[in-house]
């Protein structure tokens, strides 16, 4: 499949990624206050919340490094397939002429090798984008550990409790929502190395 | 693939139009190339757009080393005039191209730098390629707002860019008119809706009326030379068009 095309659905994938570490936030937010209202029996559901809201912007965090290592891509991959087809037009014109091959041979060379050069910049990319990814996995996984928490803690919240459950339910799903995404991402990021 | 042919020749003075592509795709407008020569150096006239890049080389191969090349003249920004720019730059990265001052910033979407680029004011620019002294004669608002024609004095040979450009039938594909009266119907509509000014054109055709033209070669279709010329003159000086026609 088109690189570029891959390329321009990971970065909505982060985007939404983005807008939903923002709701774990703002529901952590939220959290907190009800917690408060719960009073001393609910401090570890505050303490879990407060982790929560870490753990989005440390979501938020690496889906913007993904996105900048995203940005560089883009921009190589269509400076090189700028080049790869100036490498074409001018082997065409080398396929064709005996004098052209001989007047083009050091412009063929040149191009390719550019393209070349390109190439081992993008895969370099690639890698790091690999280890960027590797490591949101595992966030995602300690996220998915503190959202059960959440669920643990919201029965010590005395008349608070349903209401604190509701919310730890609520995260638990957003934060199951991202690490489906995020696998998604890892998924489409393969293509893009392949 | 593109036919290289002598029109004109003077010692090691020469003109070579490549013209008529008949392995081109429909889908792309058919253009003419002239290289123009002192046999030490060359100058080759809106030289084409990428995709006919391999075409344009390989027949300017047939008949001239590509590599005594010195000079490209764009006569306005159009694509088919000189989107092929960096694929000569990959060949040759010290090609000059000569371009209105207008365009010396969008051209370089195309391929060049600064070093790339010799401006010409609007008023116009001598020229030279090796011996000889080429005049960009400026033909503005026709039909780009920064357009030059080439003309070459000693052999009188006019490069008129988009100004007689005609649409010809695949029939019809000599590259000289044979028959003004029918060649010119294939020439009008392109006239009147490309050509934007009155004012333009008339300033245009008192110009070139003054000069002394064997040939007029445009960009696209068959070379006018003799009678025709003149012709083709007052023919374009009387056709209504662009915002004459709103
Ligand atoms: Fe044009
Ligand atoms: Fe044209």
């Amino acid at each position: 499949m088109n690189e570029l095309k891959i390329i321009a659905e990971i970065n909505e994938e982060i985007k939404k990624i983005i807008d939903l570490a923002e709701d774990i936030s703002l529901t952590a937010t939220n959290a907190i206050l009800i917690a408060r209202q719960a009073g001393s029996n609910a401090v570890g559901f505050s303490v879990v919340a407060r982790e929560l809201r870490m753990f989005s912007d440390k979501i938020a965090t690496a889906m913007q490094e993904l996105s900048q290592l995203i940005y560089q891509q883009v921009s190589i991959t269509a400076t090189k397939r700028n080049r790869l087809r100036s490498v074409l037009k001018l082997n065409q014109a080398s396929a064709r002429h005996e004098l052209a091959q001989t007047r083009l041979a050091s412009a063929c060379v040149r191009s390719q090798s550019e393209v070349d050069e390109m190439e081992r910049v993008i895969s370099n990319i690639l890698k790091s984008l690999q280890i960027a990814m590797k490591r949101t996995v595992k966030q995602c996984a300690s996220g998915m550990v503190i959202a059960r928490s959440a669920g643990i803690e919201s029965a010590h919240g005395g008349e608070m409790t349903i209401a604190l459950r509701q919310v730890a339910q609520s995260v638990e799903n957003v934060v199951n929502n991202i690490a489906i995404r995020i696998k998604k991402l890892g998924i489409q990021l393969t293509e893009v190395t392949a | 693939m593109k036919k290289a042919t002598i029109i004109y020749q003077s010692g090691e003075h020469q003109w070579i139009a490549l013209a008529r592509d008949p392995e081109k795709p429909n889908y792309l407008i058919d253009t003419n190339e002239y290289l123009i020569t002192d046999g030490t150096t060359a100058l080759l006239t809106d030289p084409g757009g990428s995709e006919i890049f391999s075409m344009v080389f390989t027949a300017i191969c047939d008949a001239y080393d590509p590599a005594k090349i010195g000079a490209l003249f764009a006569s306005h920004q159009d694509p088919d005039i000189i989107s092929s720019l960096s694929l000569w730059l990959d060949f040759n990265p010290d090609l000059k191209c000569y371009l209105s001052r207008l365009w010396s910033t969008f051209v370089p979407h195309f391929g060049g730098t600064d070093e790339t680029f010799i401006e010409i004011p609007d008023e116009g620019l001598n020229i030279p390629v090796g011996s000889l002294n080429l005049q960009a004669v400026p033909a503005h608002y026709l039909h780009s707002s920064g357009n030059f024609h080439l003309y070459d004095e000693t052999a009188r040979l006019f490069f008129s860019g988009d100004i007689g450009a005609a649409m010809l039938p695949p029939d019809m594909n000599d590259l000289f008119v044979k028959n003004f009266a029918r060649h010119i119907d294939y020439a009008t509509y392109f006239h009147q809706r490309w050509m934007g000014s009155k004012e333009a054109k008339r300033v245009w055709c008192e110009r070139v009326a003054k000069l002394k033209i064997d040939m007029l070669c445009p960009q696209h279709g068959a070379i006018y030379q003799g009678a025709d010329v003149e012709r083709f003159i007052n023919w374009f000086d009387e056709l209504p068009v662009g915002t004459g026609l709103l």
